[in-house]
């Protein structure tokens, strides 16, 4: 700062070229100062996990001491590939993922149009619908309990009571319905997330292009599905997506409703994949199911940036 | 603005059972927990549909003893508050030095730090809990903190976008004038985005209050749970007794919940906005 004393005319060409590079340096050393604290958490606790976890599928090890891990190489994804549990844990994500898609996802864009219209109580609608995303999914999962217990659980209980017992089914105790009955509290839980996200995404639509479209006496499906939905395409790419990648995930709602069961009927590729590492201490293995999940994540995830990147883009 | 009354009268019946049905699906539940947690196990099971006679607070009482809520709260808020101020604290200046400093290796250490975005937390858990294990953390509330710290990636992105809408003219000012980069990150740019400050807060205290993966994996007595994690195990020891349980489910849901409905307006605006970047 020094330099600034001298009559500007006679410093301006020295201090230029000296200044500069000393300038970017301060700089340079300011911004490693500020960096090197976050730094040092997401080295230390996600970078070296990820790490981690690659090394670790190439063992085989039961999760006690270091020295006892036995080298395997790609013994765990050999296993991986034949193992049938893996597959129908997968194939169980592929279902959710499905239904999250198709009934939260779309379903959620449909209710977002009827309470971005003004149906009667909207503004009590969008609290009520958004409350149990706040709620922890244990909890969720704890209470879904008592609706679909096969021996105590109200859903039972009102199907008998209105004579319609040939509907009853064990629920949570049966291999065919132990899914469902977890996909749709899981979904009921995560609908208003989609919802608001639509909901937000709906408030940006131009109204006077939607009144044109009515002069025109188009109807309002016509409208909805035909110039409202192009319009927010990147929001519904990201909500589409951020649903798939988070029934990937699930994992609380089946181990507090099921853990998995009966005889893995609900096993999720993360419940799976906890019963093996914590279970059967067979850590080895586990990694390798959890590389298999970040394969599958950071598909879906790398197709989320690029569409929210290009939505920037075009903004 | 409404629109509602334009629909012809099938659309109208449909939207009205549809969420009718949903606002039933939704809002039953809570309520039939709320009133039935004043009643004797029995009735729960046996008569679930009749209102409770009188207000037995045996069911909550019993389950904030047996399950230790008291310690279970203290816990979360504890964790909760310290890993919010943290990341706003850490990401805060990583995401200032990322939006208004030139240094080498910019664009290389930004995409590491995008890297973590792409990873899911059920992947790194198991190296992770080996981790805490060698460094002797097992079983501490610090082991979370110190996981959570770690959960950068989107508070760095989010921070980072809302400093580069900021005008860098009312920081060159500062900066002709003497002061430096702690300064004007903490005089000047904190209260201009204040508001992505409160939604990384917001967005971040819901993940961390309601994490279960890594209490559950990290945390081994009592005096150390989360309040998940105590109801999780709650679960565990009460299988059948349905009235404690309904008890503790409350006392887990009802206090987040009512945080929600005094705040939902600002809560909502800010997961739209955080989702959606």
């Amino acid at each position: 700062m020094a330099s600034t004393v001298l009559p500007p005319s006679a410093a301006a060409g020295v201090t230029r070229i000296r200044r500069r590079p000393r300038r970017l340096l301060r700089e340079s050393l300011t911004a490693y100062g500020l960096i090197a604290p976050a730094a040092f958490f997401y080295a230390a606790f996600q970078l070296l996990p990820i790490a981690g976890a690659f090394a670790l599928s190439l063992f085989r090890w039961n999760g006690i001491t270091l020295s006892e891990a036995q080298w395997v190489g790609l013994q765990n994804y050999d296993r991986l590939i034949h193992d049938p549990l893996f597959w129908r844990s997968l194939e169980h994500n592929v279902l959710v993922a499905v239904a999250v898609l198709v009934i939260q996802c779309g379903g959620s864009f449909v209710v977002a149009a009827i309470i971005h219209a003004g149906i009667r109580c909207h503004s009590f609608l969008r609290v009520l619908f958004f409350a149990p995303v706040v709620v922890s999914s244990v909890a969720v999962g704890m209470l879904a309990i008592f609706f679909f217990s096969p021996s105590i659980g109200l859903l039972n209980q009102t199907l008998g009571a209105i004579g319609m017992d040939s509907l009853q089914q064990p629920w949570l105790g049966s291999s065919r319905w132990a899914l469902p009955s977890v996909a749709v509290t899981y979904m009921l839980q995560n609908f208003g997330l989609s919802m608001l996200l639509f909901l937000s995404a709906l408030k940006q639509v131009d109204p006077h292009l939607l009144e044109a479209a009515e002069i025109d006496g188009a109807s309002q499906g016509a409208i909805l599905w035909r110039i409202v939905f192009p319009i927010i395409r990147p929001v519904a790419s990201v909500v589409f997506l951020l649903g798939m990648i988070s029934a990937f995930r699930l994992f609380e709602t089946v181990y507090v409703m099921t853990s998995g069961g009966p005889f893995h009927a609900s096993d999720t590729l993360v419940t799976y994949l906890y019963s093996v590492s914590f279970g059967g201490n067979d850590i080895g293995y586990g990694n390798a199911i959890g590389v298999a999940l970040f394969l599958i994540i950071f598909t879906l995830a790398v197709i989320h940036l690029r569409v929210t990147r290009a939505g920037e883009a075009n903004e | 603005m409404n629109k509602f009354h334009r629909l012809t009268v099938p659309g109208k019946v449909g939207a009205y059972v549809l969420c009718g049905g949903l606002a039933v699906a939704t809002a039953f539940p809570i309520l039939w927990m709320t009133l039935s947690v004043f009643k004797p196990s029995d009735e729960i099971i046996n008569q679930p549909f009749k209102p409770p006679t009188s207000l037995g607070l045996d069911n909550l009482r019993n389950a904030w003893e047996l399950g230790k809520f008291g310690v279970l709260y203290i816990n979360s808020v504890l964790i909760t508050v310290i890993s919010v101020f943290g990341i706003l604290f850490l990401e805060g200046m990583a995401a200032y030095a990322f939006a208004r400093l030139r240094f080498r290796g910019r664009n290389l250490i930004f995409l590491v730090f995008l890297v973590g975005q792409l990873v899911p937390a059920q992947m790194i858990v198991i190296p992770s809990f080996i981790e805490m294990s060698q460094l002797r953390l097992l079983d501490t509330k610090l082991s979370l903190i110190l996981q959570y710290l770690s959960w950068a990636p989107f508070a760095i992105l989010f921070l980072r976008a809302s400093f580069l809408a900021v005008p860098r003219e009312i920081e060159e000012a500062a900066l002709l004038d003497g002061a430096g980069r702690m300064t004007i990150l903490w005089r000047i740019m904190l209260p201009l985005t204040r508001s992505a400050f409160a939604t990384v807060a917001t967005i971040y205290a819901l993940w961390i209050w309601n994490d279960f993966l890594y209490p559950l994996v990290y945390l081994r007595s009592e005096g150390n749970f989360t309040v998940p994690l105590g109801l999780a195990e709650f679960q565990g020891l009460y299988t059948t007794f349905w009235g404690y349980l309904l008890g503790a489910i409350s006392i887990a849901v009802w206090p987040p919940l009512l945080v929600y409905l005094a705040l939902s307006r600002p809560i909502q605006e800010r997961l739209a906005t955080g989702a959606i970047r």
